[in-house]
């Protein structure tokens, strides 16, 4: 009952409050203006009392009056920070895609008992977040998967030998270059058989999935 | 007491607006934007006391002081526009007077859109 009447009551004071200022409202053309902004001043007014007595969210995420010169930042300002959120969340997006990619190439070269893949590097690019480019590293050392199986097998320490996958979105530095291996025709045999079914997994150019070999 | 004030200096204002309308139109011109800025000026000070009302009876009414300042802003903005305007069809300027009125209504309706937005979302959170 208290919550009733405390709601009438401010609902009373908000029509005399809405009576006054109507009496100061001009006259001529701008009147019509002046309620209509007015009018909305009083739904707004009427439902924060009734969200606050049913303490409802109604109003939680209510944007400021914000355009007027109170000293707020210039709208140029506030674009050029959004713009910058705007790229640093999908160079976050790009970078966690691309890591996701890379594990699933991982996964699908993987299965391939041939050779042995050690790491998976996918670029993305445009706007789209197109895959551009993959690129494959396989071991040279492993003879394939079966050998791998053993030797983990016989560790006791339950150690797969997996090496952490390393993505690289942008340029490779120096200290990135890998040293290459020569590997034998098997492996390169297999590799390329890896490489076009990845290519074709992902309806991309061969041309645009590489394969490395590392010792 | 102040209206006698007020009214006084608008009837010498006219009158001699009505002299010198006949041997100088320019000066009647000036005169009246005078006399409209002295008797503006005059009613400025009692505006205070009905701001702060409004002021106690939007806290008591849990308004934002936001808003309120809103509203109080776009009721300035409409009576400056509207005595500009005055004046500019005293001085037979009447397209000065329409873009007056009509920057007026956009800055009204620029203040207005927050406000619109809130009452948007509200409106559309009441929908489950």
């Amino acid at each position: 009952m208290d919550v009733l009447r405390e709601l009438i009551q401010t609902i009373i004071v908000i029509v005399v409050l809405a009576v006054l200022v109507e009496m100061l409202l001009p006259g001529g053309d701008m009147r019509r203006y002046v309620k209509m902004v007015m009018g909305l001043l009083i739904i707004m007014a009427v439902m924060q009392a009734a969200a606050g007595v049913i303490h409802s969210e109604l109003m939680r995420d209510v944007p400021g009056v914000t355009v007027s010169d109170t000293g707020a930042p210039p709208l140029e300002d506030i674009m050029a920070a959004g713009q910058e959120l705007a790229d640093t969340n999908q160079d976050r997006a790009a970078q966690t895609y691309s890591e996701g990619l890379s594990r699933q190439v991982m996964s699908l070269a993987g299965m391939n008992p041939d050779v042995r893949v050690v790491d998976a590097r996918v670029s993305v690019g445009g706007e789209n977040g197109d895959i551009s480019e993959i690129t494959i590293v396989f071991d040279v050392a492993a003879e394939g998967l079966t050998d791998v199986d053993s030797q983990n097998t016989n560790n006791s320490a339950g150690d797969l030998g997996v090496r952490p996958v390393v993505v690289d979105l942008g340029e490779k530095d120096a200290a990135d270059e890998v040293s290459r291996a020569t590997p034998t025709a098997g492996q390169e045999k297999a590799a390329a058989k890896v490489t076009a079914i990845v290519a074709e997994f992902y309806n991309l150019q061969p041309g645009q999935v590489k394969c490395e070999f590392r010792e | 007491m102040d209206i006698l004030q007020v009214s006084g200096i608008a009837l010498t204002g006219a009158v001699l607006a009505v002299v010198l309308k006949q041997k100088s139109p320019p000066m009647a011109v000036l005169l009246s934007i005078t006399v409209g800025i002295i008797i503006f000026l005059l009613v400025l000070g009692k505006i205070g006391a009905i701001v702060d009302i409004l002021r106690q009876l939007s806290e008591r009414a849990d308004i934002s002081s936001i808003y309120l300042g809103t509203l109080l802003k776009i009721i300035g903005i409409a009576y400056i526009a509207d005595f500009i305007a005055q004046i500019c069809r005293d001085a037979d300027q009447g397209a000065f007077a329409t873009k007056v009125e009509l920057a007026a209504k956009v800055m009204v309706l620029v203040l207005a859109v927050p406000i619109m937005v809130a009452v948007l979302q509200a409106l559309l959170r009441l929908i489950p």
